[in-house]
């Protein structure tokens, strides 16, 4: 092994250069290194670390990393501690001061990547996620796929080891999430990590938004920096989303114009608050109605034009946001439909994330919310007299069709309102009574508790909810809200989880890093004892096979014994109660549960549910 | 309470959804109500109705509609169950007249659920 030499590339220089400045400054400063000197870095054969051979002081390979890594923003890092990472992870913590990334401590590689899909959503910046590249990403495998279906972009760093491989090393870490990422690297030099790394950073932040992998080497960790080596850290750039042709924007603002009846049907068309607003001028400016699928804050849940799917039965032209999977067979003979969206410009093939092949009579390829903003001048541009006095008909009709819905929620709502088990419509009416007046935002599934919090809470905020999984998968939510309570966090916003009982039993160990980190939310259970839509699949395959529909709570109750969610939470640091059955018990029990989160303290309430 | 898959048990709430009472004919056979009770429970009824049959919100959230307090008059009921439209699990032959007799007799004991307008939260 060439015996190490002290780097050029000054620690004090570097940390001056943080305190002094933005990440802009950081890399104008950053000290320019050769990719061709640090090659030597890995050519050592068989040799043992620097730190192995006990020549610890010298900066080693995952400095550089770090120093590549901070300026691209990087609030946190999740990890599960592995050997094949012990390098970076020493940097973070004592080179970097585990400050920008601060390590997010995880019981689970799931947890992990599903922690940082929540963060995202919230925040609208990626977390870095750190995690064995064999046994641990096999874990994490399903939550890649869940970021992958639902947009968000995860920065993955895999530890692996090839120059020592031992019986759990890689050839190809990222090969088995590959169907599911957007790229991914594993660079075999200080200077390749530090193209790769600003690179995948930029494909992840491009739309579509996806997962990125990035695979590095235990060895290139920690080999000292060669003397002398010139190493410079590239300077992101970032992409503009890409925009819809104008000749096509102009042709559907002409078609919505025209429209009796248009409906916007949204999916993951707003990516930030920016995209929230502009749904809402363009459905005020047509006065056409919105479908929501809720997978991102796309609309408010209040708002007169924000009408049931049924009316997409009725639409003559539907203008599909994001929402790839709106089927033609829901609209009738004839209609228009339009879809502008990014789902067509990455495709991958084995792991699907598109449904049927949708018949669109206008597809434009781009991302909605960037073309957005050029659709709405078009269409304001294209306006009449004549036609703005046909809108605002329709306006009301749909504000009355809007009303008379909302009366049968609260029918609908009241039925049952003091049964034990408790009513899922009570639990988030009692909620939303305690809450309306803070600064709040739902950390789970948007569906949660049976969708009735979209039916009643006011959601007008692009982080009053985090959308839906992507995977629809099991296991997504207990992780994701607390990395949406994580980023919540710094702005003092109280984030509620209505968690499923199921759900949390896949990671519960989230509660404990929960704990650990001070993240403070309120997590309120739906807890119904069963997989309760598994007892209506099974039922309903019993029917078709003239089957006995009696057994179906075979396979699918969580009961015998019940779990007790209360003392499963206590014995991982939160405050809990319960299980609570009784409807009268709930009010008090969320007022006691969040005085102590306005303390930072994680609550849960076991509350025994109706299981619709 | 989770799920990977849609299921939408849907009968169509104009027939099934009752919220006032209304008049009608009641030919139902006399039930018991227990065991009524105990066979809603049995036939996972309460999967999409509730333990009551009081409901949920709507079909895109897999709930079924209210049954409780005033179903639908019992031949409509009976044929209903036996051959379902929507995505409701059609029981056929599984389900006997007497138990259906008796689930009738469940439904039509729950009683009444307050009125929404006396409900302070129901009503911002």
């Amino acid at each position: 092994m060439e015996k190490p030499e002290k780097s050029s590339f000054d620690r004090r220089s570097f940390l001056k250069t943080v305190a002094a400045g933005s990440a802009a400054g950081l890399v104008a400063n950053a000290q320019a290194m050769s990719p061709q000197q640090t090659e030597q870095v890995g050519t050592g054969g068989e040799a043992a670390t620097a730190s192995e051979t006990g020549l610890s002081g010298e900066r080693p390979g995952s400095d550089f990393m770090l120093d590549v890594i901070k300026p691209l923003g990087f609030e946190y890092l999740t990890i599960l501690p592995h050997s094949d990472s012990r390098g970076l992870q020493e940097s973070i913590i004592n080179y970097g001061g585990n400050r920008n990334p601060e390590l997010i401590t995880c019981l689970h590689e799931e947890a992990c990547v599903a922690i940082a899909h929540g963060y995202f959503k919230i925040e609208g910046k990626p977390l870095a996620a750190l995690i064995y590249g064999s046994v641990g990403l096999q874990h994490a495998a399903m939550a890649v796929y869940s970021a992958f279906c639902d947009r968000v972009p995860v920065y993955l760093i895999l530890g692996n080891n090839v120059w020592d491989p031992n019986s759990r090393s890689v050839q190809d870490a990222a090969g088995m999430v590959r169907d599911f990422t957007k790229w991914d690297d594993a660079p075999v030099s200080l200077g390749q990590f530090a193209e790769s790394a600003v690179r995948a950073y930029a494909v992840a932040m491009t739309p579509p938004l996806m997962p990125v992998a990035l695979t590095v080497d235990k060895r290139l960790q920690e080999q000292p920096i060669a003397k002398g080596a010139k190493l410079r850290i590239p300077k992101l750039s970032s992409n503009t989303p890409p925009q819809g042709d104008s000749g096509a924007v102009s042709e559907v603002a002409r078609l919505l114009v025209n429209a009796e009846l248009p409906v916007l049907a949204v999916e993951r068309a707003a990516r930030t608050e920016a995209g929230l607003k502009y749904l809402v001028e363009l459905a005020e400016l047509l006065q056409a109605a919105v479908t929501d699928t809720i997978q991102r804050m796309n609309f408010p849940s209040r708002h007169p034009l924000n009408q049931d799917g049924s009316v997409m039965g009725r639409a003559d032209v539907i203008l599909a946001l994001e929402h790839p999977q709106l089927s033609r067979s829901s609209l009738k003979p004839g209609a228009k439909l339009i879809s502008i969206s990014s789902y067509d410009l990455f495709t991958r093939s084995n792991y699907w994330d598109f449904g049927r092949y949708q018949e669109a009579d206008l597809a434009i390829a781009a991302d909605a919310e960037a073309t957005l903003p050029s659709l709405i001048e078009e269409v304001k541009r294209l306006i009449t007299s004549d036609r703005r006095r046909a809108f605002e008909a329709r306006g009301a009709t749909l504000t009355e069709a809007r009303r008379r819905a909302t009366e049968q929620n609260r029918i609908r709502a009241s039925s049952g309102w003091d049964d034990s088990p408790i009513s899922t419509a009570r639990i988030s009416a009692e909620l939303w009574a305690q809450i309306k007046n803070r600064d709040w935002s739902l950390v789970s599934r948007s569906d949660s508790m049976n969708g009735w919090p979209q039916a009643f809470w006011k959601f007008e905020k692009y982080y009053h909810h985090i959308g839906q999984s992507g995977s629809v998968g099991i296991g997504y939510s207990a992780p994701a809200s607390v990395g949406a309570a994580l980023a919540n966090r710094k702005y003092g916003r109280l984030s509620i989880n209505l968690q499923n009982d199921g759900d949390l039993m896949f990671l519960p160990g989230v509660l404990w890093t929960a704990a650990h980190h001070r993240i403070p939310m309120l997590t309120v259970m739906h807890n119904n004892r069963a997989y309760n839509r598994e007892v209506m699949l099974v039922q309903r395959a019993a029917a078709q096979r003239h089957r006995d529909i009696s057994r179906c709570h075979i396979g699918t109750a969580i009961d015998d014994p019940n779990i007790d969610y209360a003392k499963l939470a206590q014995s991982m640091g939160w405050y809990a109660e319960g299980p609570i059955a009784d409807p009268k018990e709930l009010g008090p029990a969320i007022r006691r549960a969040l005085a102590v989160v306005d303390r930072g303290v994680p609550a849960l309430l076991d509350t025994i549910t109706q299981p619709t | 309470m989770v799920g990977a898959t849609l299921l939408i048990l849907a009968i169509p709430a104009a027939r099934v959804q009752a919220q006032q009472p209304a008049p009608t004919v009641d030919t139902a056979p006399a039930g018991n109500i227990e065991n009524g009770k105990q066979a809603f429970k049995k036939f996972g009824c309460y999967a999409c109705h509730g333990y009551s049959g009081h409901g949920g919100l709507s079909p895109s959230q897999r709930a079924g509609p209210r049954l409780a307090t005033n179903p639908i008059p019992f031949p409509a009921f009976v044929r209903y169950v036996r051959q379902p439209g929507g995505r409701m699990p059609p029981y056929g032959d599984q389900v006997t007249d007497a138990e259906l007799a008796d689930i009738y007799a469940f439904l039509k004991s729950v009683p009444p659920s307050p009125d929404p307008k006396s409900i302070p939260l129901l009503n911002d």
